[in-house]
């Protein structure tokens, strides 16, 4: 049996950059990946791009079918209901809260990366901590502990954005002269319009009583754009395409279908970082990894993994890092029974639930012609105004009523069905509806809650054999505060720009996350973004991971991902859970360098207060 | 009646149906398999019924011939036949469906108007209600 380095469970972002860095140093690393890498001989054939065409609903797993022994949660597994809790789960992920948990994810290799929007904006040095607003968890670290990780994760992801525009108008503390690879992205032609109405008017935040300047900020994206010139002190970056290639030409061109997939491959995926990983990282797909090993004083040995066919086997490593996805991370922990001795695995589990609120502007919104959000608001994210309600980032949406309503079809059968148009009428209606619609997308934040959890179904168990994932999740009342706030928010926007709202969290069954708060009905979609479940602190008796996402109990044990964010704050958690996964691959070559040092008897060091383990790696980017 | 007598009559219904003449409709390719769905979809009476009894769609119609007929205008403006269940035709359905072409848009992931696309529009102030696409 070949015994590696490294195991990595799990290929998608954070598993695929973890192995990326150790193969770089030559590591032996053997990743298993839970889903399919591509179809088996005996399988359809179809690539992603035609089975998300040909899908009914474009739902974020639709360029990939499941296969059973590797199930994940698809958005279509939930409905709503009139009954109380108000709606139903089936499939892989059950559920049994007072509310849904909306989100799902996706087993393929790649992972749920195959299929983000590509949305990649640092979190702000005051999302660190919000125990100072009374709400959350500490992180063990700062955002000055993770700023040169960050600038690796632009350079690994390729992000473009504008860092004049990030200082000023998001509030990031950029160091000076620093670029972004690319320059950033060109403002959709909705956000061109909302910003020719709306810079500068002032909107009324009614939890804080304040009034807050409105501003269209662009978002920094993961999306191949023009490069800079200046990047990397004058070296310039050069896009990679497909596989990770390079492509110097290779730019968004406004597929507009980045979730689920991008044709032109402008969008990073981890198959680009896999398309650069060295010969010593192996890629085992259709592995579902059902046990992490330890040996007897609680040190990480290796994996035991199942293939479709059920047939186990076991790998051995001196390390071992879980980066399967904050809901798997927690369940194969949990099937373990490692990591626990806080209590906390698979607890504060963290979503962004999204309000939504839509309408027809009295123009041409020019939707569904690019990225989903070129584009957001900054205004609500920071400051005092967070004591009061769950802050939040305001995505403009560029798809239409995609995410509200389903595709247009769902406008088509508005017209024919129930207005009863044929012909020129309906031409006429449904080119006009679809031309200005546009949506606005609230992203909350949600504090870290030790009730709303991942456990193991004490009966549901999966193909193989696996006690499947249960969840039970909740939104408090710091997160309907910041859905009130952002609904009075979008009330007063709609108003200026003389715009309809159409926004109506019905029928039932459409609005699996829907509750009544002050007297107004909310309905509310997840955006995808499962943290907390692994949660990081700087105590084995409260957290699970330390500092650098080791396991407090089981040396060489790593869990990385957003699951182990204390708090998800306001921005697409991806960019932070990359810089973090880079982060912690420098531990973990800290500790196989230890490992290999000539009579150095003496064992890794302990799990204590972080420090820097070696000269920070090559961050390209840096200016000075 | 034949296939090939039938075809004309297939897509002179459909073009009064979707608002979109007979030429843009052809032009897309798909008339004959959209016929072909229709007819086994509906079967082959209900089939025969919409395209020799519908003269105008419209008050005329009866509850039958209505949501045949509100299925063949769905199918034209999605490249979905409505179900249950709802199925895609081909990748060539979705990209030709007319709600996009009625919108002046291309459908997701089929034809791209290229890097900056989304943000032209010169003018901020078109009136949408102005705006119909050309039916290609």
């Amino acid at each position: 049996m070949t015994r590696y380095d490294v195991i990595v469970v799990g290929a998608g972002v954070a598993g695929s950059l973890v192995a990326h860095r150790l193969g770089g140093h030559g590591r032996r690393v053997l990743v298993l990946e839970a889903g399919a890498a591509a179809p088996a001989s005996h399988e359809p054939s179809a690539d992603p791009l035609t089975t998300y065409l040909t899908a009914s609903a474009k739902v974020p797993g639709s360029p990939y079918r499941a296969h059973p022994a590797a199930p994940w949660p698809e958005v279509t597994d939930l409905s709503g209901t009139e009954a109380s809790p108000g709606f139903r789960a089936v499939g892989h992920l059950r559920q049994d809260g007072p509310l849904a948990y909306a989100s799902g994810y996706v087993r393929v290799n790649g992972g749920t990366g195959n299929v983000w929007t590509g949305l990649a904006p640092r979190m702000l040095p005051e999302d660190f901590d919000t125990e100072s607003f009374g709400y959350g968890r500490r992180w063990p670290l700062t955002y000055a502990d993770l700023e040169p990780h960050y600038r690796a994760a632009e350079a690994e992801l390729g992000v473009a954005a504008d860092a004049d525009e990030q200082r000023e108008h998001a509030g990031l503390p950029l160091p000076d002269g620093y670029v972004f690879p690319m320059r950033p992205l060109p403002a959709s032609r909705v956000d061109r319009l909302l910003a020719a109405r709306l810079d500068g008017r002032r909107v009324k935040d009614p939890a804080s009583s304040c009034e807050v300047e409105l501003r269209v900020v662009g978002t920094p994206h993961a999306r191949n754009g023009v490069p800079d010139p200046r990047y990397d002190g004058g070296r310039g970056y050069v896009p990679r395409g497909r596989d990770g290639r390079p492509e110097p030409g290779n730019r968004c061109v406004g597929n507009a279908s980045c979730v689920p997939h991008c044709p032109s491959y402008a969008k990073y995926t981890p198959l680009k970082t896999q398309g650069r990983w060295s010969p010593t990282v192996t890629l085992r797909d259709r592995s579902v990894v059902s046990r992490v090993l330890v040996d007897g004083r609680g040190r990480a040995t290796g994996v035991e993994y199942r293939s479709y066919d059920g047939q186990v086997s076991v790998a051995h490593a001196d390390v071992v890092v879980l980066a399967a996805h904050a809901v798997e991370n927690a369940r194969l922990l949990l099937l373990s029974r490692l990591a626990d001795r806080s209590g906390q695995v698979g607890r504060n589990l963290m979503d962004h639930p999204v309000l939504l609120t839509w309408g027809l502007l009295p123009e041409d919104a020019g939707p569904y012609r690019g990225p989903g959000s070129v584009s957001g608001f900054e205004g609500f994210r920071t400051g005092r105004a967070r004591r009061l309600r769950a802050p939040f980032r305001i995505e403009l949406g560029a798809w239409g009523w995609a995410w509200a309503k389903g595709s247009v079809d769902s406008d088509v059968a508005h017209f024919l069905t129930e207005q009863g148009l044929f012909g020129a009428e309906l031409r006429r209606a449904v080119g006009d509806r679809v031309r200005r619609q546009f949506t606005l997308q609230f992203e909350m934040e949600q504090g870290a809650d030790p009730a709303n959890r991942v456990t193991l179904h004490p009966r549901e168990r999966d193909p193989l054999g696996l006690p499947r994932p249960l969840v039970t999740y909740d939104l408090d009342e710091h997160v309907k505060e910041g859905m009130a706030a952002a609904r009075a928010v979008s009330d007063q926007i709609f108003a200026l720009l003389d715009a309809e709202d159409h926004t109506d969290y019905s029928p039932a069954a459409a609005w699996p996350g829907r509750f009544s708060y002050g007297g107004r009905t909310y309905g509310y979609r997840g955006a995808g973004h499962a943290a907390g479940t692994h949660i990081m602190g700087d105590s084995a008796a409260t957290s699970v991971v330390d500092a650098w996402q080791r396991c407090w109990d089981h040396p060489g044990l790593y869990a990385v991902g957003c699951g182990s964010m204390p708090s998800v704050a306001t921005s697409n958690p991806t960019l932070t859970m990359a810089a973090l996964a880079l982060r912690s691959a420098e531990r973990v070559e800290a500790d196989l360098a230890a490992r290999d040092r000539p009579g150095h008897l003496t064992p890794p060091p302990a799990p204590s207060a972080p420090q820097a383990p070696t000269p920070p790696s090559p961050t390209r980017g840096a200016s000075t | 009646m034949s296939l090939t007598d039938d075809l004309p009559r297939f897509t002179a219904l459909s073009a009064r149906l979707t608002g979109f003449d007979e030429v843009a409709l052809e032009s897309t390719g798909l008339t004959g398999t959209y016929r072909a769905v229709a007819e086994e979809q509906l079967g082959t009476e209900r089939y025969t019924r919409l395209v020799r009894e519908l003269g105008d769609p419209g008050d005329a119609m009866d509850g039958e011939l209505r949501d045949a007929a509100r299925a063949v205008t769905h199918l034209w403006y999605t490249g979905s036949w409505p179900g249950p269940p709802p199925f895609v035709v081909s990748p060539r359905a979705y990209a030709e469906g007319l709600v996009w072409k009625a919108a002046g848009l291309k459908a997701p992931a089929t034809e791209p108007g290229g890097y900056g696309s989304w943000a032209d529009g010169g003018d901020l102030s078109r009136p949408g209600d102005e705006v119909e696409g050309n039916g290609r």
